[in-house]
């Protein structure tokens, strides 16, 4: 019997151990102490409140990290606020994502969903690397069924998740708050400032990492819902496809997958314009010049298509 | 599969253990079934196609095994051939996978061989294990120290899969009799409580005490002319815990598993780096390689020397050692063969063959010193004893210098590190020095005054070996209750939560 006991109390502890660290992931106190990059943008932009701009950016990390509201403003595409995630978060989450923003925030006149192409993947159907960072907006923001809807796709996540938040964690919560901070003062744009990043250099070769396969996006459907959604309350919902560098070789296949469901014209421009991170995702994330260039592109979308048909009778 | 990952804690151990205890209720033949498909899943996790190999491999030498059976004393010879041929096919094998390559590209290189000829071969997981395990066996089948039990007792003996990758290395004696006893099967409380224990002391080790260790070596040895003396120091040092804590964590949590299977293992680590002599060291560190050498390389040339002596008239008594020509032809001619298999048994550069043959001087070199030496009386001072220890240590870091570094150009380049003939790297580009000093002295610690695991389970037969007191903290022994199982859970959790960024353990390349 003590043995019994022995095996069931050891077992226990564990038990009782990933159940806290789970707690812990769920509390406020992750987010001021998570020193990891991929929780500072969920952390922050799922509370931000009583901003009232006229668009409202919604996107993953080729937005966060690719399009300063100012810029914008600067270029004449007015004021807007840069919702921007991080990891494969866009699709899944998205409609309440927004959702949070409008409770505690001022409607604005119009919604651009900002994304990379392959954010437009079903996150049941493709178990990403970049799993991790999901897993644990799913257990901050998500409703209980919507992780466990997470855990089936993923049941990895179950163990995996708790040493994630450990290491994580840092008794300082300085450099969270410090890019708290940041995003707070930059209408949500965080400057992507990886140890060692440079520009993809200008005669690159495509990137190493294996690709997601472009024609495997099959959450057409949702986008669809999301646009009709917002649109029955009144804001009109734009998808603007990221560009993409040159050095992908892949513009042709995106054109071809989104043809229909973008109102932009995806891009390829030249590779200095993206940082050099293909071990991290594809090369969708914009250099310091890139940042210049694309929130002025991006500025030019919202005044030649956005603000006009915002004005419009069916606005 | 790693024991130290989610997949087998999590999902591989659980159902193979629930799935035996279930199936051995119906039978033996049912449980062992299950405990061998469970191993081939567990061998062919990593690689499906090598599966084929191991199969291959059990069934060359369950036949072998089978015709050599089959002889009767009248046809000695051809047993004799069968057993040569059997271990012919195993050492060809052997061969192929780990030498044939590494030789062609070191001929290639010297422009004896074309260059067309370089290619490479993953080298099957645990191939060293299985094949000398087997060795064993056809050789034990040969001086019928082995008993025909049947293919599927004799594939559980091979494919068990806590001994598969990186041994213990089992002796067939010790395994079938407890394969054919019903008592192993039977599902008892104390089996798995031991069990569980002995496993988590052996995953804190590997994750808590060798991986961050790891980080350091793997850093140090990647430019070792580059250190300074004090870089250099840190690096081997760090290296001397990790591979001791890597190694035999792993054959704690291979002891742990078994038990909870309800089979006894040998011991495979009994605190080596506690050692006093060379001699001792290697009857403390990688027990059942150093017991398989003995019996299959050392002893038979030994005896062959012997032989060849008492023909021509020389005496082969211990006090005939005393005589140098005696002392070369019956200790360091077996010595120096044996320590030189086993350097190059690790691997074909030539940085392991001077890893052994560093062993076989300092083996020799201890024997000669009990030799010849004037006879001592009484029992060493607790200083000279300290100083032995010491030395032994610089001994074995020596010798890991060449075991670790990538090259035996890189091995001298450390030693020339250490000497202070190396570059500027400080040891604070390896790392924070306070850290890794701390983790050091705390492995360190660990190593020469707390009883190592057997010792503190000594009342539950951890292993199948006599288990001597502990030096120090006699009383610290493991018992099923509740602060045990506090601690036990607390350090589980620990090794769990740093589980994520665990490295291979260092054996799986052998």
């Amino acid at each position: 019997m003590k043995h019994l006991q022995f095996v069931l109390v050891v077992i226990g502890v564990c038990l009782a151990g990933y159940a806290s660290l789970f707690a812990v992931g769920r509390s406020s106190l992750y987010c001021t102490h998570s020193n990891s990059y991929f929780d500072t943008a969920p952390c922050f932009q799922t509370e931000v409140q009583g901003r009232q701009v006229d668009t409202l950016l919604v996107g993953d990390s080729s937005l966060l990290y690719g399009i300063r509201p100012d810029l914008v403003a600067a270029a004449g595409g007015g004021s807007s606020y840069n919702l921007g995630m991080v990891g494969p978060s866009f699709g899944f989450r998205t409609s309440e994502l927004i959702d949070r923003y409008l409770a505690r925030n001022g409607r604005p006149k119009a919604i651009i969903l900002y994304f990379a192409p392959w954010q437009l993947i079903s996150q049941d159907k493709v178990v990403d690397p970049q799993w991790a960072p999901l897993g644990i907006y799913q257990l901050r923001y998500g409703s209980g069924a919507s992780f466990l809807a997470f855990v089936r796709a993923v049941p990895a996540a179950l163990a995996e998740l708790p040493p994630m938040i450990v290491a994580n964690l840092t008794p300082h919560s300085a450099p969270a708050l410090r890019r708290r901070a940041e995003l707070a003062s930059n209408d949500g744009y965080l400057a992507y400032t990886r140890e060692g990043l440079k520009p993809l250099p200008a005669d690159c070769q495509p990137g190493q990492r294996p690709r997601r396969p472009l024609d495997v996006i099959d959450n057409r459907a949702s986008l669809a819902e999301l646009r009709a959604h917002y649109r029955s309350l009144g804001i009109p919902v734009f998808v603007y496809l990221a560009p993409l560098a040159v050095c992908d070789d892949e513009i042709g296949a995106v054109r071809r997958v989104y043809a229909g469901l973008t109102d932009n014209i995806p891009q390829a421009l030249p590779n200095p314009l993206f940082v050099d991170d293909a071990k991290v995702a594809e090369h969708v994330h914009a250099s310091e010049a890139g940042v210049a260039i694309f929130s002025r592109q991006l500025a030019d979308f919202i005044r030649t298509r956005v603000q006009t048909q915002s004005r419009g009778p069916a606005a | 599969m790693i024991f130290s990952s989610n997949a087998f804690i999590f999902v591989f151990l659980p159902i193979t253990l629930i799935g035996y205890y279930a199936l051995a209720r119906i039978g033996r033949a049912w449980a062992a079934g299950w405990l061998v498909i469970a191993s081939l899943v567990f061998y062919g996790y990593w690689n499906p196609s090598y599966l084929l190999l191991l199969l291959g491999s059990i069934a060359w030498n369950f036949g072998m095994g089978a015709a050599i059976f089959a002889q009767t004393e009248e046809h000695e010879k051809r047993k004799f051939a069968l057993l040569w041929l059997g271990i012919a096919g195993n050492l060809g094998l052997l061969f192929y996978y780990k030498y044939l390559f590494p030789l062609i590209g070191f001929l290639a290189a010297h422009h004896i061989a074309p260059a067309n000829w370089e290619t490479h071969v993953f080298l099957p997981l645990g191939i060293s294990f299985f094949t000398f395990t087997q060795i064993g066996y056809l050789v034990d089948s040969y001086d019928g120290k082995a008993r025909e039990r049947g293919l599927l007792s004799y594939m559980l003996f091979v494919t068990f899969f806590p001994h598969l990758i990186a041994g213990p290395i089992l002796h067939n004696r010790e395994m079938m009799p407890q394969f054919g006893n019903p008592e192993t099967f039977r599902l008892k409380s104390e089996n798995i409580s031991v069990g569980l224990f002995i496993f988590v002391i052996g995953l804190a080790k590997k994750v808590l005490l060798a991986d961050p260790l790891g980080f350091v070596a793997d850093r140090g040895y990647i430019d070792p002319a580059s250190l300074t003396p004090g870089a250099a120091a840190v690096t081997v040092l760090g290296y001397a815990m990790q591979l001791y804590f890597d190694f035999s964590g792993y054959a704690d949590m291979a002891i742990g598993i078994a038990r909870m299977f309800g089979v006894v293992f040998p011991a495979n680590f009994n605190s080596p780096y506690r050692a006093a002599s060379i001699i001792e060291f290697w009857s403390r560190w990688h027990m059942t390689l150093t017991r398989y050498l003995t019996l299959y390389l050392y002893n038979p040339v030994a005896m062959a020397v012997s032989r060849r002596r008492l023909a021509r008239g020389l005496p082969v008594t211990r006090k005939a050692t005393r005589n140098l020509p005696a002392f070369a032809g019956l200790i360091m001619w077996p010595t120096f063969f044996t320590m030189g298999l086993a350097g190059i048994w690790h691997g074909a550069g030539l940085q392991f063959a001077i890893f052994g043959l560093l062993h076989a001087a300092f083996l020799s070199v201890n024997h000669a010193w009990r030799v010849f030496r004037p006879t001592r009386t009484g029992e060493p001072g607790r200083l000279s004893l300290a100083a032995s220890v010491a030395l032994v240590f610089a001994c074995v870091v020596l010798g890991q210098i060449f075991f670790r570094a990538a090259s035996s150009s890189d091995a001298f380049a450390m030693l020339g590190s250490l000497g202070g003939l190396g570059g500027s790297a400080p040891a604070s580009t390896l790392g924070s020095v306070y850290v890794i000093s701390l983790r050091i002295l705390v492995c360190a610690a660990i190593c020469l005054l707390l009883p190592n695991t057997q010792q503190l389970t000594r009342d539950w037969r951890p292993i199948l070996e006599q288990i001597a007191e502990p030096p120090l903290f006699t009383r610290l022994k493991w018992r099923p209750n509740l602060v045990w199982s506090i601690v036990t859970g607390v350090v589980m959790l620990a090794a769990l939560l740093r589980m994520s960024d665990t490295s291979r353990f260092l054996y799986f390349q052998f």
